[in-house]
This record gives structure tokens, C-alpha cells and sequence, in this order.
């Protein structure tokens, strides 16, 4: 196996309210691998852009949240570190990638000054090696006429070209990990295509860690090799593609691959829906959380919560009904 | 089901253009934004027809210029067959009934102060049908079709998720029992198991109610799942038009095939090859001349810069814009 280069051990974030404190995140274990491109998948509300934001400490601790458990990178805890250091490793050694361009881009400064700010901080060059660094950058990231872009503003450009400029930032440092948050959500097919592949190129070519977060299946059976599927704060499973598409064990996963219409599927068939909408935080059911929308679920499911257990060589699932042979039949 | 569908288009445009003008400011000259440009399009009773591109395509403000939100710079709009042009405001209104609209983001097309019983009953005071408890009665009755319960009446939108958000915005398209119902993005905002349990009332109100629809979104998999027939739009034209299953089995013009091979797959053995589009989308404010796609496309030479393609039917119900073809 790779070796790892982030390990989340039993990360919980919780999220101070009037109402006392709200579990958005409970204890979430995986593992990052170097040069792989791993796929946490979800609905809105199920917890994977709080669990990239939680491993870059990107709340407000003093008032908003509160972590426990442990992110290890670099033989560190990211939780014990002072912020100082913490500020160090974001950008540096591990990157993140938004999915509104727009907003993330700082509006008053040209695109190439932005990627010239973090190579300035964390890799101390002088002005000018720092600006040929970002000229190449933009070049690598397959936008044409770098030269000349390196002094435009972020709205000058199209939404394909502003993504391509935010991976131009988050790699210019070489980070070891890129975190990408539904980084082509709010693009067009045929500029997510581009993106996704520049995505896939730049993770063969710096041998860097991905993790993409998503709520696409598709743009994840295309691009990476392992999945994380989770869902209101928890994983429910986790496999390779091939575990995950061929053989989902979750009832879940199952519904949400089902769910999606395939370009080559019967048209003349209804959809599998999945009943009911996702659970708001403050009302967690007890036992499996799932259990209010799933077909299968039980008396049991619904007092007991299961645990993650392996049920294959690269294969865990959070379910009662899975047991360790089925697993393998299936 | 294609061939039995040759039946009377219940809404039908002609030449369809829509002109937004920019600038115009002392020292600059006016400037037109065209966001349609001479579209035609029909949709026939009962029939489910997807309209895609992307962004900036035109194909929302071609939506929005059909039901009547904004005013067509030129073309003819016909409901039921009958030619709004010319018609009275009184005329034409009682016309409107017969086609209503379904937004993309539930969050922003309800009235946050209204409860959702008002927000139902409305429709019918604006056109004066029944009396108070015949309006309240009809309601119910449209809730109980779209899956909310009775006791949903009395509450506000903020109460409801996303989904049953947009079910709400389906039960006030269908309280005046139209003919057809423009649906723009109507499910993109909403989660994959959500968007299933929406395009599957969608089905069902079309087989019970035999309502239309059009159906506009930039999701080709949903597209394809839920329409009769496509439309592909690109820079304010219609591309190509043809029945779902010749679309797909017989892509002819190269913007869709683009678009089309773009689409990802959530079937991990099976990699396709992928038509990758140089450069952007074109402004809209200066389409290129000649084909409009003609910057962006593979295969094209010079006399796709000076000539316009018209549409051509080279099968039944499949028309191509390419000089090419």
C-alpha cells in the first residue's frame, strides 16, 4: 500500500447553537494515500465540506466550533498545532479548491498577484522568480496567453478560467494534499470535463494526494479509485470504485447510485427514489440514521447503531443487514 | 410513441426572438445582448420536450419569452393554436391559464409571507374561479396529488425542504389545470434522491393529466431520461431537434456530440472518448458570424464563417443546423 499521508482518526465537529451544541460531523475515520484521488460523496447537509474544512481548522474555534479526535499530517496532530503553524500548512502543504471561483478569488487584486502572494509566503522567492513561478503555473493549468492573463482581475475571466486560476494557487507550492470542494459544481459539462482532467493530470503528474468532494457519482466513477460514501455526519461506506459501483453493501449507496439516471439506462422505467428527505442535525433518529428512509430496515436498526465494519478486502459498511459473507457474495 | 404525438402543438413559436439592449450611454452605441435568435420550437399534447445547453445557450430566456415573463423582440407565440399577436390583454391572459411555470431554486420562488394555502388559492382569485371554499377545497386537492399533506396548508415556506419546495411550485403550476407547464431547471438545486422522487411525479402528471412540458435543464441524464423529444441550443440557436432515441443513437451535429460525450458516467468501466471543445463560450453580445458554433467547432471551414445553417430535416423529426450535414 501507498504511504498515508493524512490520517482522520474519530473527527467530530460540533457547531455551537442557541440551542446547544449540534454534531454535524461524528467520528469520521480515513485515510488520505500519497498520488491517490479519493471520492467522499453525499447529499447537501451530510457532512463532507465540514469534514475538509475541519481538517484545515477553517472554523472559528473561539466561538463557532468545537473538534475532537485527531488529523494527523506529517507525523503531527493538526488539532495540537498553534495556529501560526497551522496558517504554514495551508496553502503549502495541503491545498483546497472551492466551488464558487468567484467568491474565493480576491476581486481587487490581478490573478497572477494571488498566486504570487503564496509563493512569496511560503516559498520566500523574490518578486520576480515568484512572478515567472506564476506564469508558469498558469501555463501548466492550461490557460492560453498566460502572460497576458497574469495581469487580469477575476471577473475578466469565464467560470472554467477562474476554476483553472484557483488550481493554479492552491498547486503552486506543490502541496502534498489537495482538498477539492465540489470543485465543478456550478460549471458546464463540457468546462467540468476539462477541469476534471486537469484535476486527474495534475494529481498523476505532482504526486499529490486528492480529495474530492462531490455529490456527483458520475465525475467520481470517472476520476478517482477510492470512495468515501457519507451520510448526516457519518460514514456509511467506504471501497474502492469497483466495491462501491459494482457491489454497494449500503442500502444507501445502493439508493443513491440507483437514483441518478444513466445515459444508457431504460427510459421507459421510473427512477428508484430514495422516500423521505435527510434528517435536519437536531433531530439525529437514534440507532441507524438511516433507518427512517431505508426499504430494509428493522427493529434493530432502528435502536442499535451499527458500526463500520469491513466486509472485503478494501470494503467497510455501516449496516445491520450486511454481514461479512455477504459482502463477499455480493 | 413518437409517431402518434403528430397531434396539435398546444404551445408553438416561430422565429423567436429575444433582444436585450446594453449600453446606448452618451459617447457608445447601442448594443444588443442576443439571447435568442430566431428559434422555432413546438411542444404537442401530452408531450415531455427537453431543451439544453449551457449556460448562457438561451435556452432560460427562451423559456421565460414562451410563458410571456418578458416580451419576444419578434416571432409568433401560439397557445392552442391561436396566434397571441394582436390580441387583447384580457384575451391573452385568459390564454396564460393554460401554460404555467415552475422555477429552478425553490428558495426564491415562493412568497416567504404567504402560507402555502394562500400561495395555491391565489391563482385561482387572480382568475376568479370558485368561490372561497371551492378554491380552498381544489388546493387540497392539488396538494394531495403532489405528495404534501393537508396540514401543510397553514404553514410557510421556510418550513419546507428543498424538495418539497419544488412540489409546492408544481402544486401552483397545476391548481388551473393548464395544458402545459414550463419547467426551468426544476431540479437541478435539489439532491440526487430528491431529483428522482421530482421527475417521477413529473411522469406521472404527464400519463395521468396529459399535461406538456417543457423541460429545461442542462443535466443530459435527466434530460434523456424524461423527455420525448430534445432540443440542443448553443449561443441564442437551436443546434439539432430530434426524438430522445434518434438523438442518441444518431448524434449528427458536432456541438451536441460535444456535449454529449462531455457527460460523465457513473459506470466506472466503461471510459469513453471524450470530444474536449477548445476555448469558451463566445459573448452573446458579438456572436461570431456564420454558424455560431463555427469558432468552437472541429470540423468547420471557411464557408461556416460566412453562412448561417438553416435547420434541416434529414430524418423524421430530426433537424440539424450544419452546413455539413
Amino acid at each position: 500500500m501507498q504511504e498515508k499521508i493524512l490520517e482522520v482518526d474519530g473527527l467530530c465537529t460540533q457547531f455551537r447553537t442557541e440551542r446547544g451544541l449540534l454534531k454535524a460531523i461524528d467520528g469520521v475515520s480515513f485515510d488520505v494515500y500519497r498520488g491517490e484521488m479519493l471520492g467522499i460523496v453525499g447529499e447537501s447537509g451530510c457532512g463532507k465540506s465540514v469534514t475538509s474544512q475541519s481538517i484545515l481548522r477553517l472554523y472559528d474555534e473561539k466561538r463557532l466550533v468545537k473538534y475532537s479526535g485527531e488529523i494527523r499530517f506529517e507525523g503531527k496532530n493538526l488539532f495540537d498545532i498553534p495556529m501560526k503553524q497551522m496558517r504554514q500548512i495551508r496553502g503549502e502543504k495541503i491545498s483546497m479548491v472551492f466551488q464558487d471561483a468567484l467568491s474565493s478569488l480576491n476581486p481587487v487584486f490581478t490573478v497572477g498577484n494571488q498566486i504570487v502572494e503564496s509563493l512569496r509566503i511560503h516559498r520566500k522567492l523574490s518578486k520576480k522568480e515568484a512572478e515567472e513561478k506564476a506564469v508558469k503555473m498558469l501555463e501548466l493549468v492550461g490557460i492560453p496567453d498566460p502572460r497576458r492573463r497574469f495581469y487580469q482581475y477575476p471577473f475578466e475571466l469565464s467560470g472554467g478560467m477562474r476554476q483553472r486560476v484557483m488550481i493554479a494557487v492552491a498547486l503552486a507550492c506543490s502541496p502534498r494534499l489537495l482538498i477539492a470542494d465540489e470543485p465543478t459544481t456550478a460549471l458546464d459539462v463540457t468546462i467540468q470535463a476539462q477541469i476534471m482532467d486537469l484535476i486527474v493530470d495534475m494529481n498523476r503528474r505532482m504526486d499529490m494526494g486528492v480529495m474530492l468532494i462531490t455529490h456527483d457519482l458520475a465525475v467520481v466513477a470517472e476520476t478517482c479509485s477510492r470512495v468515501i460514501v457519507m451520510y448526516l455526519g457519518q460514514i456509511v461506506e467506504e471501497g474502492s470504485v469497483d466495491d462501491i459501483f459494482d457491489r454497494p453493501a449500503h442500502p444507501y449507496t445502493k439508493g443513491l447510485i440507483e437514483a441518478v439516471p444513466k445515459m444508457d439506462g431504460d427510459r421507459s422505467r421510473r427512477l428508484h427514489q430514495i422516500d423521505g428527505t435527510v434528517p435536519l442535525l437536531s433531530q439525529i433518529p437514534s440507532g441507524c440514521r438511516f433507518a427512517p428512509r431505508c426499504p430494509y430496515a428493522s427493529e434493530r436498526c432502528r435502536k442499535e447503531m451499527p458500526e463500520l465494519k469491513t466486509i472485503g478486502a478494501t470494503q467497510k459498511v455501516r449496516c445491520h443487514c450486511v454481514t461479512e459473507e455477504q459482502g463477499k457474495e455480493a | 410513441m413518437t409517431a402518434e404525438k403528430e397531434r396539435v402543438p398546444v404551445l408553438k413559436g416561430e422565429g423567436i426572438r429575444k433582444y436585450y439592449q446594453t449600453g446606448g450611454s452618451i459617447g457608445r452605441g447601442k448594443h444588443f445582448v442576443k439571447a435568442v435568435d430566431g428559434v422555432d420550437i413546438s411542444i404537442c399534447e401530452g408531450e415531455i420536450y427537453g431543451l439544453v445547453g449551457e449556460t448562457g445557450c438561451g435556452k432560460s430566456t427562451l423559456g421565460r419569452t414562451l410563458m410571456g415573463l418578458t416580451e419576444a423582440t419578434d416571432g409568433k407565440i401560439r397557445i392552442l393554436g391561436k396566434d397571441i399577436g394582436g390580441m387583447k390583454k384580457s384575451e391573452i391572459t385568459g390564454l396564460r391559464r393554460n401554460i404555467q411555470m415552475v422555477f429552478q431554486d425553490p428558495y426564491t420562488s415562493l412568497d416567504p409571507r404567504q402560507k402555502i394555502g394562500d400561495i395555491l388559492m391565489e391563482a385561482l382569485e387572480i382568475h376568479k374561479i370558485g368561490t372561497k371554499e371551492e378554491r380552498m377545497e381544489a388546493a387540497l386537492k392539488i396538494m394531495g396529488t403532489v405528495g404534501l399533506r393537508p396540514e401543510h396548508f397553514y404553514r410557510y415556506p421556510h418550513e419546507f425542504s428543498g424538495g418539497q419546495r419544488q412540489r409546492i411550485g408544481l402544486a401552483r403550476a397545476l391548481i388551473l389545470s393548464p395544458k402545459i407547464i414550463i419547467c426551468d431547471e426544476p431540479v437541478s438545486a435539489l439532491d440526487v434522491s430528491i431529483q428522482a422522487q421530482i421527475i417521477n411525479l413529473l411522469q406521472e402528471l404527464r400519463e395521468k393529466q396529459n399535461i406538456s412540458f417543457l423541460f429545461i435543464a442542462h443535466d443530459m441524464s435527466v434530460v434523456r431520461h424524461i423527455s420525448d423529444r430534445i432540443g440542443v441550443m448553443y449561443l441564442g440557436h437551436m443546434m439539432e431537434e430530434a426524438p430522445t432515441d434518434e438523438l442518441f443513437a444518431r448524434t449528427v451535429h458536432p456541438y451536441s456530440k460535444a456535449l454529449l460525450s462531455a457527460v460523465p458516467n457513473p459506470n466506472p468501466h466503461q471510459k469513453k472518448e471524450r470530444i474536449v471543445l477548445k476555448g469558451d463560450l463566445p459573448s452573446p453580445l458579438n456572436p461570431p458570424p456564420g454558424c455560431v458554433f463555427h469558432t468552437r467547432c472541429p470540423y468547420a471551414t471557411e464557408e461556416c464563417s460566412i453562412r448561417r445553417p438553416d435547420m434541416k430535416e434529414i430524418a423524421p423529426g430530426h433537424k440539424v443546423a450544419c452546413l455539413k450535414v
